[in-house]
């Protein structure tokens, strides 16, 4: 199992948080019908934290220039944003969240690139 | 819909050439890469020297062939910021001209309607002199009681006609030259841009719907913010959805122009398809529903293409249709845009209804623009800034200023 999180009830359904683990980018846990999406929170577009942004269903908003992400695949959904963003696998133990150790070293690898 | 099936689609320089940085910097380093002063936004001076040395000695456009409802029609155009009113006449014959709307007698503003059929005399409502389609005098009531001569200082009926106005007519757009003494002729004017749209085919297009709006901001703001496209995926909430599929952006979702060239006086833009553009539903299903319509037919370099004719008009093509804007100041911080769509005749209903979306599209588009040319003004003139800045993607505008200045310099010079 990979770092910890945050746990579950510190976000809502329908709510998103930032988190910061050590060694890690900023990354944003979004809650959408009670599963967990954690996603790189820097926007691909402009520089800005999608975690302080709304998230919409499973749309989570640039609070920049209110470019949308699908939290479920990282994927652009509403211009200005056209590249992806990277998503993260986590899982949920004792009330906790965590990255995947595959999600945690992704994550690493993609903070050292 | 019209007999004009092919695209050009000229080649880029080189598949990546839309990435390099500083690209039209490069093609043309004599605009420089320096910042542009609000002052030319505000100062009454400048607009002084702006109405003298730029439109009281420049080509000007005036409106199209499609203003008048046939030969023996006229429609009256009053250019605020010269003080003049015109009377354009096509006459029986076809043969475009335009006066100033003046009555010889006694200086009366000649005729007050905006547009009709000539009438049989154009008659002074004050006391009734009759000018003819040419703008002789033909008519003096009490003839008699006048001490007409024959010489400038005191001319006879034969020098009293209405004062003509020099005027020329390019692919049916009607164009006049407020300098009695100037020389130039349109075609030279028009230069290299008259040359590049010499084979266009203006005649399949006819005039649908005109907005004339009225907007509170300089001439040149309302120019300057059309005439770039860096602002088209960040403006909310209407252009980054409205914009369609004619405006490309790089993997970071910026704009990057197509092609740029200066001509002569005036300049040329071209934006290239998106084609991961998703459309607004109701757009896919008209689309779907009949594919065939509402395709670029025209002959155009790209699905948005965008010249600037020096000084204040607009000619434009965005998919199947044409724009053309004409900004007239009014004063330092007023003026009206004259907004002129023209589609190719529709073949069907079909055609027509989706020429109608575009229109509400394109006019949904422009208003968003309207609140951001007052903006803009309202921004300048706090004068927080000497000088705003322009980037390498918005090099219309640093070329637009550079002509204007160099157009000022040349007529101080006289």
């Amino acid at each position: 199992m990979g770092p910890f999180l945050c746990t579950t009830s510190d976000v809502p359904e329908g709510g998103r948080k930032s988190v910061q683990p050590e060694s890690l980018p900023e990354l944003v846990v979004c809650n959408v019908a009670g599963t967990f999406y954690v996603l790189a929170a820097t926007c691909s577009h402009g520089e800005a934290s999608l975690a302080a942004g709304r998230l919409l269903g499973c749309e989570l908003e640039c609070p920049l220039h209110a470019g949308r992400f699908d939290v479920t695949t990282g994927g652009a959904t509403r211009r200005p944003a056209k590249k992806p963003v990277e998503t993260y696998q986590c899982v949920e133990q004792d009330g906790g969240l965590y990255l995947t150790d595959a999600a945690s070293s992704a994550a690493s690898a993609s903070q050292a690139a | 819909m019209t007999e004009v099936k092919e695209r050009i689609n000229p080649p880029l320089d080189a598949p990546d050439a839309a990435e390099e940085q500083y690209r039209w910097n490069r093609r043309y380093p004599e605009l420089g890469t320096g910042p542009i002063t609000t002052d030319r936004f505000l100062s009454e001076e400048h607009f002084e020297r702006e109405r003298k040395l730029v439109f009281g000695k420049s080509w000007l456009n005036i409106g199209s062939v499609h203003d008048f409802s046939g030969n023996g029609s006229f429609f009256v155009r009053d250019i605020a910021v010269l003080d003049v009113s015109l009377l354009v006449v096509q006459d029986e014959q076809g043969t475009v001209r335009a006066f100033h709307n003046v009555c010889s007698h006694r200086g009366n503003k000649l005729v007050w309607e905006k547009s009709g059929p000539c009438p049989y005399l154009f008659a002074c409502r004050f006391h009734g002199w009759g000018y003819k389609q040419d703008g002789a005098l033909a008519s003096v009531p009490d003839e008699g009681e006048f001490h007409f001569g024959s010489d400038d200082k005191n001319p006879g009926k034969d020098g009293l006609g209405m004062v003509p106005v020099r005027t020329e007519v390019w692919k049916g757009f009607i164009f006049v030259n407020l300098d009695a003494s100037g020389t130039d002729s349109l075609a030279e004017h028009l230069g290299p841009l008259g040359e590049s749209l010499k084979d266009f085919p203006f005649d399949a297009l006819e005039l649908r719907h005109r907005y004339d709006v009225s907007d509170e901001a300089n001439w040149k703001v309302i120019l300057d913010a059309q005439n770039e496209i860096y602002h088209l995926p960040m403006l909310a909430p209407l252009h980054r959805f409205l914009g369609g599929g004619a405006f490309a952006t790089n993997e970071d979702g910026y704009t990057r122009l197509l092609d740029f060239e200066r001509l002569g006086l005036h300049t040329v833009f071209t934006s290239d398809s998106d084609i991961e553009w998703v459309d607004t539903p109701m757009r896919t299903a008209v689309a779907k529903a009949h594919p065939d319509g509402g395709l670029t037919t025209l002959p155009i370099r790209g699905p948005f293409v965008f010249h600037v004719l020096f000084p204040n008009m607009v000619l434009g093509f965005l998919g199947d249709f044409m724009f053309t804007y004409n900004v007239w100041p009014e004063s330092v911080d007023k003026s009206v845009w004259e907004i002129r769509m023209h589609f190719p005749r529709p073949d069907t209903l079909a055609d027509r209804v989706i020429h109608d979306l575009m229109k509400v599209r394109f006019r949904d588009l422009l208003c968003e623009d309207v609140t951001g040319h007052a903006a803009l003004q309202v921004g300048l003139k706090s004068r927080a800034r000497d000088v705003f800045v322009v980037g390498d993607q918005e090099v219309q505008i640093r070329s637009f200023h550079q002509n204007l200045d160099e157009y000022m310099e040349r007529g101080n010079r006289g």
